[in-house]
C-alpha cells in the first residue's frame, strides 16, 4: 500500500487526459488544466462527424502511431500526459487511443514504481460530473454542514506557516 | 411516531431522531446513555484536555500501552485510513503529535449503533455536525433527506442549504449508504494542511461523501478537501460517492461523481 501515493498521481493525469476524450462534451468541467487540447478537440470533431474526411490531425501530436485507416470516427494516436513529481519521483502517462477507445497506458516515466503503477491500467477510469448550485428552499430532515477537520492540525499547519515566513 | 433529543458531546450538538411505536422515556435513557458514552471518548481523546490519553501521550506523560484499548483501535484506523487515501488523511501533525480528531467522532458514532439497534425502532437517525448516518424507515417516504449545507455562510441552524441527498432509500430492507460525511475548510480559522505538500489546501470549500460506514466517509471527506479532484476520483475507485464544492466568483461549484443521488437539484 506503501505505492499508492505514486499510483494516484498517475492516475490523476491518465484520468484528465481520458476524461477530456472520452467526455468531450463536459471537457470543461471534468477535465483538469493539462490535459492535452490537442486529444480534447480531436476527439470532440470525431465523435461528432460521421463524414469520411481525411483527418491526420487524429494522430498523436506527441509521437503518436499512425491513425489513418480509420479517421473519422474517433480519435487514433498515442498522446503524452504532463510530468508530475511526487516523493516517489518523476511519473508521466501516454495514453493510446484507437478510435477514441483507451487502448493502452503506458508510463515513459515512472519514477521506481513502474511495475506497480501499471496496475492503473487495469482500474476503471472515474468521471466527475459538475453543476453549478444555488440555495434553496428544501424540506429536510437534517443539514449536514461541514466539520471542520482537525483544529489542532490548522493550528500547527499555522504555526508552520509562520515559520517558514508565510 | 418521531421523537428527536439534542445534546452536548465532545463540544458539538448531537442530534438523534427515532421513528416507531417507542416509548418517550426509553428514548432518554438511550439519549441518556449515548451523552455519557460520547463523553468517555471526549475524555480519552480530546486534544483540547491536557488530561486527556492523546494529550498525556503527546506530552510523553504516558504511553500507548497504558491507554485504553480503544486509543489503539483508532490510531490502528487512522494509518489504514492514511494507506487507503494516499496519505491525504493523516493523524500526524507536522510537528510530530498525534491527532485523531479527524475521524475520533464518527468512531464513536458508529460504536454506540448497537444501542440504537436494540431500541426496537422502526428507524432512527443520529447526526452530529456534518457526519450523518441512519437505519431503517424515515419520518416520511422520502426517505432520510438530508440537506447540504452552502459553504458559503457560516454553520448553525440557519444555514442555507445547497443540496438535499436521500440516505437509506429503499426502507427496513435496504443495505448500504446509509452514513453522509461532511468536511469543510473552515471559514475563519484557518487551511486545512496538506500533509504531502506542507502548503494549506484551498480548492475545495467543502466535500461531503456517501458510503456504508461513516468513519470511512469521515476520513475520505477529508482527504477530498485536502486533495481536491483527485481524491474524489480515488474515493469513487474505492466504491463512495463524493460532491465537492468549490467556491468561484461566489458562486457554490459541485463536482460529483456519477453514483452521488440528488434530489431537488
Amino acid at each position: 500500500m506503501r505505492t499508492q501515493a505514486g499510483v494516484m498521481v498517475v492516475g490523476a493525469s491518465a484520468v484528465m487526459l481520458t476524461a477530456g476524450v472520452i467526455a468531450a462534451p463536459d471537457v470543461t468541467g471534468a477535465v483538469g488544466a493539462d490535459a492535452d487540447p490537442t486529444a480534447t478537440g480531436d476527439a470532440t470533431g470525431g465523435a461528432t462527424d460521421g463524414s469520411q474526411t481525411p483527418d491526420s490531425s487524429a494522430t498523436g501530436t506527441d509521437g503518436g502511431t499512425d491513425g489513418g485507416a480509420d479517421a473519422g470516427a474517433g480519435v487514433t494516436g498515442t498522446f503524452d500526459g504532463p510530468v508530475v513529481s511526487n516523493l516517489r519521483g518523476d511519473y508521466q502517462a501516454s495514453l493510446t487511443f484507437e478510435d477514441g477507445v483507451l487502448v493502452d497506458v503506458t508510463f515513459p516515466v515512472a519514477g521506481t514504481d513502474a511495475p506497480e503503477s501499471r496496475f492503473v491500467n487495469e482500474q476503471s477510469l472515474p468521471v466527475l460530473e459538475e453543476e453549478m448550485l444555488a440555495a434553496q428552499d428544501w424540506d429536510v430532515e437534517y443539514i449536514s454542514g461541514a466539520s471542520y477537520t482537525s483544529p489542532a492540525m490548522v493550528e500547527s499547519a499555522q504555526g508552520a506557516f509562520e515559520d517558514a515566513g508565510l | 411516531m418521531t421523537e428527536r433529543r439534542t445534546f452536548v458531546a465532545m463540544a458539538m450538538d448531537v442530534d438523534l431522531e427515532v421513528v416507531g411505536d417507542v416509548e418517550a422515556d426509553a428514548v432518554d435513557a438511550l439519549a441518556a446513555h449515548l451523552e455519557s458514552d460520547l463523553a468517555w471518548v471526549d475524555s480519552v481523546f480530546s486534544t483540547y484536555r491536557e488530561d486527556s490519553w492523546i494529550s498525556r501521550i503527546n506530552n510523553g506523560k504516558a504511553s500507548l500501552g497504558e491507554a485504553p484499548p480503544a486509543l489503539a483501535e483508532v490510531l490502528d484506523l487512522c494509518e489504514s485510513f492514511r494507506d487507503e487515501t494516499g496519505g491525504l488523511f493523516d493523524a500526524r501533525t507536522p510537528d510530530g503529535r498525534i491527532d485523531p480528531t479527524g475521524i475520533v467522532k464518527t468512531w464513536a458514532l458508529e460504536r454506540v449503533r448497537w444501542r440504537l439497534a436494540l431500541l426496537g425502532a422502526d428507524g432512527w437517525r443520529l447526526a452530529c455536525s456534518g457526519d450523518v448516518t441512519v437505519a431503517g424507515r424515515a419520518p416520511t417516504e422520502a426517505g432520510w433527506r438530508i440537506g447540504l449545507a452552502d459553504p458559503r455562510h457560516a454553520p448553525g441552524p440557519d444555514v442555507p442549504v445547497v443540496g438535499v441527498v436521500t440516505l437509506g432509500a429503499g426502507g427496513l430492507a435496504a443495505t448500504g449508504r446509509h452514513a453522509l460525511a461532511t468536511s469543510g475548510l473552515a471559514h475563519r480559522s484557518g487551511h486545512i494542511w496538506d500533509p504531502r505538500t506542507g502548503q494549506a489546501a484551498a480548492q475545495v470549500a467543502q466535500a461531503s461523501v456517501i458510503g456504508d460506514d461513516l468513519v470511512r466517509c469521515d476520513a475520505w471527506a477529508t482527504a477530498v478537501v485536502v486533495g481536491g479532484k483527485a481524491a474524489a476520483k480515488a474515493a469513487q475507485r474505492e466504491g463512495l460517492d463524493v460532491q465537492a464544492l468549490t467556491i468561484v466568483d461566489g458562486t457554490v461549484r459541485a463536482s460529483r461523481t456519477p453514483g452521488w443521488r440528488s434530489t431537488g437539484s
